[in-house]
C-alpha cells in the first residue's frame, strides 16, 4: 500500500472493464484477447520465448516480472511502429517450431526451446518460415525488449513489484538522495 | 507579419545561446531568446530509465519530438535511412530550455593549452582537417574562469599537473562522501604513476548561487535534477538574462531561415510558433546557437541572391568537419561489491594520457563512468559471454553491484567528408528539408581511441579487476550531445564559416556561438568550453555593438 506503482484495484477493474468493452465493440469478431496489442496466442509464444532471455529459477523469469505485458504495452503505444515485426517474428519462431519438432513453439520442452531460440539468433533457420522480419533482427528485438521489461522501470508494465531491482540489490525507493545511510525499511 | 523589431535574436538556449542572451541582456541590448523546446521544471523529473536523453530506448525526454524531427542517416555502405531523436545515428541533443545543459552529466573540463593548436603540435595528418584554433587557451583562461564561477562548478583539479595555467581554483570544493569507487581508483592510479584527481563538474557540491548541493543520487546523467543542483543555462544566465527586463524568452519556436537583404546583411529571423503559425522577427543582430548540427542546418536553409549556397557556405565549409567524440574504454569486474549507490558516479579523472604520447596525435581524458542503471548493465556482459538465458542472468546477479567502468571522450580527428547536409527529400514537420549526416571516422582516431581502451583496462586491473574487457572504438561519424565543427572558426575565410569572433565571414551581422565553431573538440567533454567560448565572444559582440558596428 505503500507502493507508488500500485494501481487501485477497483479502479483498475473499472478500466479494465471499459476498455474490454470497447475492444469487443471495435474488434468484429476477432477473439478477444486481454492484451492491447497481442492475440491471445502471441502473448503465450511470448511468454516462452521471453522466460528464455530470463529464465524462471531463485529468481522470477521475465515472463512473471510481466514482461509480455510491458512488450503489449509498448507495440500498443510508443512502438507501434514495431508491432509488425513482432507479430511476423513470433510467427516465424512457432513455424521453425512446428517445422522441426511438429509442435508450437509453447508445447516444446524448455531445452527444445532454448535450441531452437539459439538457431533464430543465429539466422541459422528455414527461410521458407520467415517473412517481413529477418530472423536475426526477431531475436535482437526479442532480446532487447526482454531485458527493458524485465530490468527497466515498471511504469512500463514490466518488472513487476521491482522484482529484478531487488534481485540485483538495486537499494530501495529508487530516490534515497540523503538518506543513504538509513535506509527505510520495507516489506518483501 | 513582422514583430516589433529588437537588438538581437538568439536562435537557441543552450551552452552558446543561453550564455549570449545573458551577456546582451545585462549589457542593455534587447533580446529575444528563442527554443524550440519546452521550458521543463526540474522537479517535474520523472526519474524514467528506459526514457531520458541518455537511455533513450523508449524515447527522449527533453526532445526534440520524435515524430516531427527526422533526420536521414547514411551508412558506410552509402545506404540510406530516415532515422529519429531516439536513435544514435540521429547524434541527438535534448531540444529544450537549457539545451543538453538541462539534463547533462555536467563534466566541466578546461580544454589543455595543446588542444587548441593540434595542428602546430601533430602536423597536418592526411585525410584529416586538422587545425589549430585561431585563439589559445590563455585569451579562454579568464572566460574558462568566468564560466566556472558564473555557472558554477566543484571538483579539485589541483592534483592535474597536466593541465593549462589557471588563476583560482574551483568555485566549489568536490563532493563528500567520496564514493568506494573513488578509494579503489585513486590508490591504484598512484600505483600507476598518474595524476588522479576529483572530476571537475556543473554540480553543486555545496549550496551554491541560490540553489541546494547534490543529494547524491543514482539518477543523474540524461536526467533533470530535482534539487535543482545541477547547473546548466537554464537555471543559472538564462533567469539572469530574464530579470533584465531586456530579454524575451519564446519556447516551442522553430526557426526556419535566417532573413537576408540585398545587401548580404541579415534583417531578422522567420520562424513556426507553437501554434505552427510563420513569424518573423526582425533584428539588428542574429546569432546562431543551435549545436552543431541544427546550426549549420539552418545556415543551409538561409539562402538568398547574394548567399545562394546558405549564409557563410560560399567555400562549402558549412556543416563539415562534424564531430562529436570516440568513446572507448573498459569494463572491470571484481570480487568485492563496489556499488555503494552514492551519484552520481563520475568523480576521479587523469589527464595523464591527452598529450605526449609519441606516435599518437593526441588523446584523451580518462574517469570512472556515471552510475549505470540495471537495465543499462544488461548490455554490459563481456563480449563472447552469453548476452541471455540462465548464464546472462547468473552474470547479472554476479555483477551488477561488482563492476567499474572507465572511459572517455578520445580527441577525434577532423575530417571533411564527417558531414551534415540538407537531405534533398525528406522534409520535417514545417516542411523544412532534414539533416543527412554521413562520413566516417578517420583512421588515426580509431588508433588513439583503442590505445584508450587498453590504458582504461589497465587502471582496472591495477585496482584489482578479475575480469576485464576493453570497449574499443568503432568506425561511423560521431555526433551526439558533444557535437562540434561544421562552422568552423577561422582567420582564413577560404577554410572557415567564422572569424575568430565568431562572426560569419561575409555577414557581417550574423553569429556562430556554440560548439560548431569548434576547431577541435579536446579530449573532453566540450560544454565548458562552449560556455567560456560563449562569454567570450558576447563580450566581443557588445564592444562591436557599442561601437555602432553592428546596427543595422
Amino acid at each position: 500500500m505503500d507502493d507508488p506503482y500500485a494501481v487501485d484495484r477497483r479502479g483498475f477493474l473499472k478500466t479494465g472493464a471499459v476498455a474490454a468493452a470497447a475492444a469487443t465493440a471495435v474488434a468484429c469478431g476477432k477473439p478477444a484477447s486481454r492484451w492491447r496489442a497481442l492475440t491471445e496466442e502471441e502473448a503465450k509464444t511470448l511468454a516462452a520465448a521471453c522466460d528464455q532471455i530470463v529464465p524462471p529459477d531463485q529468481d522470477p523469469g521475465a515472463a512473471e516480472a510481466g514482461v509480455v505485458t510491458f512488450v503489449d504495452r509498448q507495440l500498443a503505444t510508443r512502438q507501434k511502429k514495431e508491432r509488425p515485426r513482432w507479430q511476423a517474428g513470433l510467427r516465424g519462431l512457432d513455424a521453425t517450431a512446428r517445422r522441426r519438432h511438429g509442435k508450437p513453439f509453447v508445447d516444446l520442452p524448455f531445452e527444445v526451446q532454448t535450441a531452437v531460440l539459439q538457431d533464430v539468433e543465429k539466422g541459422a533457420v528455414d527461410a521458407a518460415d520467415w517473412s517481413g522480419v529477418e530472423p536475426v533482427a526477431f531475436f535482437a528485438l526479442l532480446r532487447e525488449h526482454t531485458m527493458m521489461g524485465f530490468y527497466g522501470d515498471p511504469r512500463h508494465g514490466g518488472n513487476k513489484d521491482r522484482v529484478s531491482w531487488k534481485m540485483l540489490g538495486v537499494p530501495d525507493p529508487p530516490i534515497r538522495g540523503r538518506l543513504h545511510e538509513t535506509p527505510a525499511p520495507r516489506k518483501g | 507579419m513582422a514583430l516589433p523589431r529588437v537588438n538581437a535574436v538568439v536562435v537557441g538556449s543552450g551552452a552558446g545561446g543561453g550564455v549570449v542572451a545573458c551577456q546582451l541582456a545585462e549589457a542593455g541590448l534587447s533580446v529575444v531568446l528563442l527554443e524550440r523546446g519546452r521550458w521543463h521544471s526540474p522537479f517535474e523529473e520523472r526519474k524514467d530509465d528506459l526514457v531520458n536523453q541518455r537511455n533513450s530506448s523508449l524515447g527522449v525526454a527533453y526532445g526534440p519530438d520524435e515524430e516531427k524531427n527526422p533526420r536521414v542517416f547514411v551508412d558506410l555502405e552509402g545506404r540510406e535511412r530516415v532515422v529519429y531523436p531516439h536513435q544514435g545515428e540521429y547524434q541527438p541533443n535534448a531540444a529544450c530550455v537549457g539545451g543538453g545543459t538541462f539534463s547533462y552529466g555536467g563534466q566541466a573540463w578546461r580544454y589543455m593549452p595543446q588542444d587548441f593548436r593540434m595542428r602546430s603540435t601533430y602536423g597536418a595528418l592526411a585525410g584529416s582537417t586538422l587545425d589549430d584554433w585561431p585563439i589559445s587557451y590563455d585569451e579562454l583562461e579568464p572566460w574558462y574562469e568566468k564560466a566556472e564561477y558564473e555557472i558554477g562548478v566543484s571538483g579539485d583539479v589541483e592534483p592535474n599537473v597536466f593541465k593549462g595555467p589557471r588563476k583560482k581554483p574551483l568555485p566549489m570544493p568536490p563532493m563528500t562522501p567520496k564514493s568506494r569507487e573513488y578509494e579503489i581508483l585513486k590508490p591504484a592510479a598512484l600505483r600507476l604513476g598518474l595524476h588522479p584527481f576529483d572530476t571537475p563538474l556543473l554540480i553543486n557540491s555545496v549550496p551554491y548561487n541560490g540553489r541546494s548541493a547534490c543529494m547524491r543520487i543514482r539518477w543523474c546523467v540524461g536526467f533533470g535534477c530535482e534539487t535543482n543542483a545541477k547547473n546548466g543555462t537554464q537555471n543559472t544566465v538564462i533567469p539572469r538574462a530574464l530579470v533584465t527586463g531586456n530579454a524575451w524568452l519564446r519556447t516551442e519556436c522553430k526557426v526556419k531561415e535566417v532573413l537576408v537583404d540585398d545587401r548580404g546583411r541579415a534583417t531578422g529571423v522567420a520562424y513556426f510558433d507553437e501554434n505552427d503559425r510563420l513569424q518573423e522577427q526582425p533584428a539588428d543582430v542574429v546569432v546562431v546557437s543551435g549545436g552543431a548540427t541544427e546550426s549549420a542546418r539552418l545556415l543551409l536553409l538561409s539562402k538568398s541572391r547574394l548567399h545562394p549556397n546558405g549564409l557563410g557556405n560560399r567555400h562549402d565549409w558549412v556543416g563539415r568537419n562534424l564531430n562529436g567524440h570516440t568513446y572507448t574504454g573498459a569494463v572491470g569486474f571484481f570480487e568485492q561489491e563496489i556499488y555503494d549507490d552514492i551519484g552520481p558516479g563520475v568523480c576521479i579523472s587523469v589527464c595523464d594520457y591527452n598529450h605526449g604520447t609519441p606516435g599518437l596525435a593526441g588523446g584523451g581524458m580518462l574517469a570512472n563512468e556515471f552510475i549505470r542503471l540495471p537495465y543499462q548493465f544488461s548490455n554490459d556482459q563481456p563480449p563472447g559471454t552469453p548476452s541471455w538465458g540462465k548464464a546472462h542472468k547468473d552474470f547479472m546477479r554476479r555483477y551488477y553491484r561488482r563492476n567499474m567502468m572507465i572511459q572517455g571522450p578520445t580527441q577525434d580527428i577532423p575530417t571533411w567528408d564527417g558531414r551534415v547536409e540538407l537531405d534533398p527529400k525528406v522534409k520535417d514537420h514545417w516542411g523544412t528539408p532534414v539533416l543527412r549526416i554521413s562520413g566516417d571516422k578517420h583512421a588515426h582516431t580509431i588508433e588513439i581511441g583503442n590505445r584508450q581502451a587498453e590504458r582504461a583496462e589497465a587502471w582496472l586491473k591495477e585496482a584489482g579487476a578479475i575480469l576485464t574487457y576493453q570497449r574499443r572504438a568503432g568506425r561511423g561519424v560521431t555526433g551526439h550531445q558533444h557535437q562540434s565543427g561544421t562552422c568552423r572558426m577561422g582567420n582564413d575565410p577560404k577554410t572557415s564559416v567564422v572569424d575568430a569572433a565568431c562572426r560569419i565571414h561575409d555577414v557581417p551581422n550574423v553569429f556562430v556561438i556554440d560548439a560548431s565553431v569548434h576547431v577541435t573538440n579536446g579530449g573532453f567533454n566540450p560544454v565548458l568550453t562552449i560556455f567560456a567560448n560563449a562569454f567570450r565572444a558576447s563580450d566581443l559582440l557588445v564592444k562591436a555593438w557599442k561601437g555602432g558596428g553592428l546596427k543595422g
